[in-house]
């Protein structure tokens, strides 16, 4: 008896360390990213965050303003189209507007999940040559003369690769939440007399908690993407701020800038990529902290 | 020949009921008076609740499920492709076994949300008061009037089965379904439940599942016993409780199956 007792206490202390073991190199990286994140901040708060970076082989240090008012821009497009889709279609499939087209509909969107996302912007890019050279055929068929130019590098085609991104992880969370209604919930709302579209309005709220986690994760995933953008809002280190230019031209992102930046031999750029890395981690951080508290108050 | 059609609110005929592979009610027929308490009496698993949910169609929010037959609300067929279900639902209210409140919503909008939503009040004033009679008829009121938008999870389990009847109340239901309601109440608030049916009857009619026969003696001016999804008997209740016909019946009412 004794013996059994020392094994599983020997297993849970064996447990115990080699979590801890596996926790070092996660530990280490948020401490690297915080400790010279901040330090570059505190150079000069208000510069970094609103700056556009320094030429390259200034010695002044600059800042990320473009790319974290383009991430702000992405971030929000994407949830604009990617949040609505997500919830409908959890929405769809949950409360039976079809029977045969909703479980499909669930397959495939948790197909989705296993697309590598540079695929996703690799994808939409591709769509957009598409749809030129198609326009440009019927520009020819009309007779028509000119040839129509379709912008592929600008905030729409990087928030659509992100909402593409997205729609999954929010689908996913809505799609569970509306599937753990109690029945007798369902029954109680249906009862009133209401349509199936008044009535999943009425149920969203019984989910509300389930629908604002998944709207956290998918924002959390896309805030850290950056295959996706590559070949759609390609980046840009300048602000673009008069009003049709901002949708045709390509755009920044903290992510584009950490992958151009910290592959390049500036040093003042390498220190603001770590700015944009410790910016990036906290809002993920706040964003994970309430949605955990979402479901912890559930 | 009129009068008589005109006495009944519902009539059921013909009614079958399949779930799947199982055929749950048999060949239903059942005429129910207006302003009555019938009730539906039977063993567990002989398909009462089946029949309450089949007569204001929620039992479509299943599966596999297969109808035929017919249901009449005053002459009217109910159960057709031509008739939207959630007409009807607004017509026949519910009560179910387990007082079911919105939890997340306040005592105030529980009742008030089947009205607002389906436009049967013009401003805030009639909704104010449509909340405050139903919940008048449901013996509710004095307990939650100075706490009508605290959430309806604070209530006790009598009070939200209150709650529940309060708010298929507020849609002016011309029939309420009430499946088991004191089933998992404790003897004071059912007692009030029974009381309240007796009262209600004057402004709806209401049909009762129970499978307990004293409650039905109680309350009840017409019952019908459920066996096996069939309809074994019906009548005015105290021939019912004093001459069954059926020995099933007998078996039941003296507490011998069940
Ligand atoms: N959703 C369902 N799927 C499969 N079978 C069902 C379903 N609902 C009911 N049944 C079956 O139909 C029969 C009647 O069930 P029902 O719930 O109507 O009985 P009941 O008389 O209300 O019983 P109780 O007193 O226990 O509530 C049962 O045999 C049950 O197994
Ligand atoms: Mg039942």
């Amino acid at each position: 008896m004794d013996l059994r007792r020392l094994k599983s206490d020997l297993m849970i202390t064996g447990i115990i360390i080699i979590s801890l073991l596996g926790m070092i190199p996660l530990i280490h990286i948020f401490l690297t990213v915080a400790w010279r994140g901040i330090n570059v901040i505190a150079r000069d708060p208000l510069g970094v965050l609103f700056k556009e970076p320094p030429i390259p082989g200034s010695e002044e240090l600059g800042g990320i303003g473009p790319h974290v008012l383009g991430s702000l821009i992405l971030i929000s497009i994407a949830s604009l189209i990617g949040i609505p889709i997500s919830i409908l279609s959890a929405i769809y499939t949950v409360e039976g507007m079809s029977k045969r087209l909703g479980p499909l509909t669930s397959l495939l969107v948790r197909i989705m999940i296993e697309f590598p996302t540079i695929v996703i912007g690799l994808s939409v890019y591709g769509a957009v040559l598409l749809i030129e050279e198609f326009i440009n055929d019927l520009v020819k068929i009309f007779g028509l003369g000119g040839h129509i130019y379709i912008p592929r590098f600008n905030p729409i085609t990087g928030a659509i690769a992100l909402a593409i991104v997205m729609i999954p992880y929010v689908y996913t969370q809505s799609e569970d939440g509306f599937k753990n209604i109690p029945h007798h919930i369902r029954e109680a709302v249906y009862s009133l007399g209401f349509s199936r579209i008044r009535a999943s309005i009425v149920l969203s709220s019984y989910v509300k908690s389930a629908l604002l986690s998944g709207i956290m994760i998918g924002v959390s995933k896309i805030l850290s993407e950056t295959a996706p953008l590559l070949f759609t809002a390609f980046g840009n280190d300048h602000y673009v701020t008069r009003f049709p230019d901002v949708f045709l031209n390509p755009i920044g992102s903290m992510t584009l800038w950490i992958y151009k930046a910290g592959l390049s031999p500036y040093d003042n750029w390498i220190d603001l990529a770590w700015a944009a890395a410790f910016i990036l981690l906290m809002i993920i951080l706040v964003l994970f902290v309430i949605s955990r508290y979402i479901i912890y108050k559930r | 020949m009129k009068n008589i059609e005109n006495s009944y609110v519902l009539r059921i005929k013909d009614l079958n009921v399949w779930i799947g592979d199982r055929h749950v009610l048999k060949n239903i027929n059942l005429d129910i008076p207006r302003n009555t308490v019938f009730t539906i009496m039977g063993p567990s698993g002989s398909g009462k609740s089946t029949l309450l949910r089949t007569i204001n169609r929620i039992i479509e929010l299943y599966q596999n499920v297969k109808i035929s037959g017919e249901i009449y609300l005053e002459n009217i067929k109910i159960n057709d492709q031509n008739t939207r279900p959630e007409n009807v639902r607004r017509l026949i209210g519910m009560v179910f076994q387990i007082p079911n409140p919105l939890p997340h919503l306040s005592i105030y909008d529980n009742v008030a949300l089947g009205p607002k939503y389906n436009k049967l009040v013009k401003s805030k004033k009639e909704l104010d008061e449509l909340v405050k009679w139903a919940l008048e008829r449901a013996y509710l009121w004095d307990e939650v009037k100075d706490r009508l938008h605290e959430p309806a999870r604070v209530l006790s389990g009598g009070q939200q089965q209150r709650l529940c009847i309060a708010r298929a109340l507020a849609m002016k239901p011309k029939i309420l379904l009430m499946d088991e309601p004191t089933s998992n109440l404790d003897p004071v608030g059912s007692s009030k439940i029974e009381e309240l049916m007796i009262e209600l009857k004057k402004i709806v009619t209401i049909i009762l599942v129970t499978h307990y026969p004293f409650q039905a003696s109680r309350v009840s001016d017409y019952v019908a016993f459920i066996y096996d999804g069939q309809i074994i008997e019906t009548g005015p209740a105290e021939e019912i409780f004093t001459r069954p016909k059926n020995p099933l019946t007998e078996k039941f009412v003296t507490g011998r199956i069940g």
